[in-house]
């Protein structure tokens, strides 16, 4: 089962139908309907607590494959594999301590389906192919791992391929000298992909000063925006 | 996660946008670190935030800034939203002092954030750099809806909402700064920037971009 609306609760306010990401909730005879193709699962409408009669409800536990939803799409669903909640990794948010992305190396964080739109599990799946397809590797330690064959994009689960998600990032790495050919490939697939992606380049700061994979990023044809994530350096590795 | 890393300038500038926030590497020094984050976010907090928030709750989702301290653990992300470069200097320059051994990362437009930390006296590591949105996307139409939208990187602050949002501001039927706070509480992470919501609300209504 799904998110549910208590019908005889519903007073048809249509204010629950301005939360959901997703465009899946309309006022259908004066009564808000789920449309559960669309609805990715991601409990922002009951978790907004926004319907006085508590119409909106989280029904009993979602069942395999319509899981796979929530698992991409609520934030606050954890990955028992990582222990990490959300769509992705620490990626480089932690490399001062992990060293996970080394110099000469990028990482490229794709996040499918976002902003808005979402995404079908056999769309990550394309960009997972094409990723692999340029010689880039995939973080075996990301949540996707438990979907896909890390080394060929085969889908372990294919039963979960036509199941829609808010998005989820693909974490790939490879080396610098492979950068323009990632880009490249993800600009390809843009243009016949059904949903869009945002992308994140992560690459080292050397000395402090320069930008490692800048210039590169730029020689394929990219300018970076001017939104970034920067670690700053003040980790250090525990006793673990 | 890359919940602050594309937050889209297309109505104005990311000059009142910072988020600054700390993590412990799950498996390497996160044994016993929710010490040393509840250390980290009281260094955010002082510095008056406008979102502030542990990874899972924001002040604007219901739960109050103490209530967040006492319930961060070993895998927070003691998260704050700043409105001002100079502030993010002086947050970096305490944590610095502070020395817990946790990551820091700061969200914002990397030309001037790298002068910044710089300035702070650290030197930077790691960058993530956003190249956009491959693709077509309902947002590209609308700068300020995309603006507002993006502060919530998880997508879960609604476009069809900030309309709606929008329009109330246009019409005076409510408040911008009550609209903002709205808006901020579908974002868990509480990275979402309440303050610039209103200024790019205000705009796009045709009503100056001065905080209410």
């Amino acid at each position: 089962m799904s998110v549910i609306i208590i019908e005889d609760l519903c007073e048809g306010c249509g204010e629950c139908a301005y939360l959901c990401p997703m465009g899946a909730i309309s006022i259908r005879q004066k009564k808000a309907l789920v449309d559960l193709d669309k609805c990715v699962e991601c409990n922002t409408c009951v978790r907004s607590g926004i319907c006085k009669n508590a119409a909106l409800r989280e029904d009993a536990e979602l069942r395999w494959p319509r899981l796979i939803r929530k698992l991409y799409s609520d934030v606050l669903a954890e990955f028992e594999a990582t222990g990490v909640t959300g769509r992705g990794t620490e990626e480089m948010k932690s490399n001062d301590v992990t060293g996970r992305y080394g110099c000469g190396e990028v990482g490229l964080a794709v996040d499918v389906g976002r902003p808005g739109r979402g995404a079908f599990v056999k769309d990550i799946q394309k960009v997972i192919t094409a990723l692999l397809r340029v010689g880039c590797e995939l973080g075996a330690d990301n949540p996707l791992a438990g979907l896909f064959d890390v080394s060929t994009g085969e889908c372990l689960r294919p039963e979960t391929l036509d199941e829609r998600v808010l998005s989820a990032v693909v974490e790939a790495k490879c080396p610098i000298s492979k950068c323009a050919s990632a880009l490249n490939a993800l600009k390809t697939l843009a243009e016949t992909l059904d949903t869009c992606f945002s992308v994140g380049v992560i690459t080292r700061i050397i000395d402090g000063e320069k930008i490692e994979a800048l210039e590169v990023i730029r020689s394929a044809g990219f300018e970076p925006l001017p939104s970034a994530k920067i670690n700053v350096g003040l980790g250090r590795p525990g006793e673990e | 996660m890359t919940h602050s890393l594309h937050r889209s300038a297309l109505s104005r500038p990311l000059d009142d946008d910072f988020v600054v926030f700390a993590l412990a590497a799950q498996g390497v020094n996160s044994k016993d670190a929710a010490s040393k984050l509840r250390t980290i976010y009281k260094i955010l907090r002082k510095h008056r935030p406008v979102n502030l928030a542990d990874g899972f709750n924001s002040i604007y989702t219901g739960k109050s800034a103490d209530e967040i301290e006492a319930s961060i653990g070993d895998s927070a992300y003691p998260a704050a939203v700043y409105t001002s470069l100079d502030t993010v200097i002086k947050v970096l320059k305490e944590l610095t002092g502070a020395d817990q051994g946790m990551s820091v990362v700061v969200s914002g437009d990397y030309r001037k954030l790298i002068k910044a930390v710089k300035e702070a006296g650290l030197t930077p590591h790691t960058i993530n750099l956003s190249l956009g949105v491959f693709g077509d996307y309902e947002g590209r139409t609308d700068p300020a809806v995309a603006d507002i939208a993006s502060m919530c990187g998880h997508g879960l602050v609604c476009q069809r909402r900030i309309k709606k949002a929008i329009n109330e501001v246009k019409k005076g039927k409510q408040d911008a700064v009550s609209l903002a706070r709205e808006l901020a509480s579908a974002c868990t992470c509480g990275v979402f920037n309440p303050e610039r919501a209103v200024r790019i609300m205000l705009s796009a209504a045709g009503k100056g971009d001065a905080c209410q």
